[in-house]
């Protein structure tokens, strides 16, 4: 069967993809301590967090929560699957990160700020969880 | 920054995001394809961040590329899949334990891998 490029799941993720790392990249960058590409020039932190209430890097874990509820939302609305696969997998998966998250966590257990970096852990984790369960109860509720 | 790092990076940000794609509906499949994503991810960040790669590398490669090889969305969502047995449509047993070690699995894996990263370049 020919299938036509909008019908390609790999251009469809890429292209959603793209677009949410470009707004977390703007999102990070437009908030304090939040930019990868700052002056993390050292070992140390990926985004910062210095300065930031009890020293967490908020920034990341706003688009890690806000990634979580949309995903759950378009899961709990029960969206086609192009959309799934453009605003699911690629939006939310490119608007959110793991990656940035491990090494902030990890510099902050290098730097012997093991609480910061427990609270980080536990907070991103409850947050996401929740968020996802909330936009998808939320987005379904009309059903 | 120059005028090439916003298509570079819209680029490099988009392969990263199919290939992560592919890691859950090719190769391994599933929640195992993210862990090894997210991972993955976090161990080339770690080295990367480690390093003395230029302000415009660091943006390209580790927001864009390695942010977007990498997920939290997805990973909220195979912890809330892995809980809900409801839609699982194999024969075999479940237990409430599957979420919290998938997740407890991805933080530590994925912490180590950051740490490790930043100890061999930093």
């Amino acid at each position: 069967m020919r299938t036509g490029l909008l019908e390609s799941p790999v251009l469809l993720v890429a292209g959603g993809g793209a677009v949410g790392a470009g707004l977390r990249w703007a999102v990070l960058g437009a908030l304090p301590d939040g930019n990868l590409g700052g002056d993390a020039t050292t070992a140390t932190l990926a985004s910062g967090g210095d300065g930031l209430p009890w020293g967490l890097p908020w920034p990341v874990v706003l688009v890690n929560l806000v990634g979580c509820a949309l995903l759950g939302a378009l899961l709990g609305r029960g969206v086609d699957s192009r959309v799934r696969l453009l605003v699911g997998a690629g939006f939310c998966g490119g608007l959110t990160t793991f990656s940035t998250f491990a090494v902030d966590a990890a510099g902050l257990m290098r730097d012997s700020r093991a609480e910061v970096a427990a609270a980080y852990l536990a907070l991103s984790v409850v947050l996401g969880l929740g968020a996802f369960l909330a936009g998808r109860r939320l987005a379904g509720a009309d059903r | 920054m120059s005028g090439f790092t916003i298509p570079a990076f819209l680029a490099v940000a988009g392969a990263g995001a199919a290939l992560r794609w592919l890691a859950a509906d090719r190769w391994p499949g599933g929640h195992r394809g993210t862990l090894l994503v997210n991972v993955l991810g976090a161990f080339l960040l770690g080295l990367l961040a480690g390093s003395d790669a230029s302000a415009a590398t660091l943006t390209v490669v580790g927001t864009g590329g390695l942010g977007a090889l990498t997920t939290f969305s997805r990973l909220a969502q195979d912890a809330v899949d892995l809980a809900e047995p409801s839609d699982d449509t194999s024969p075999g047993m479940r237990s409430p334990g599957v979420p919290v070690l998938y997740l407890g699995t991805t933080l530590v894996l994925g912490l180590a891998a950051a740490w490790l990263g930043l100890e061999i370049t930093a």
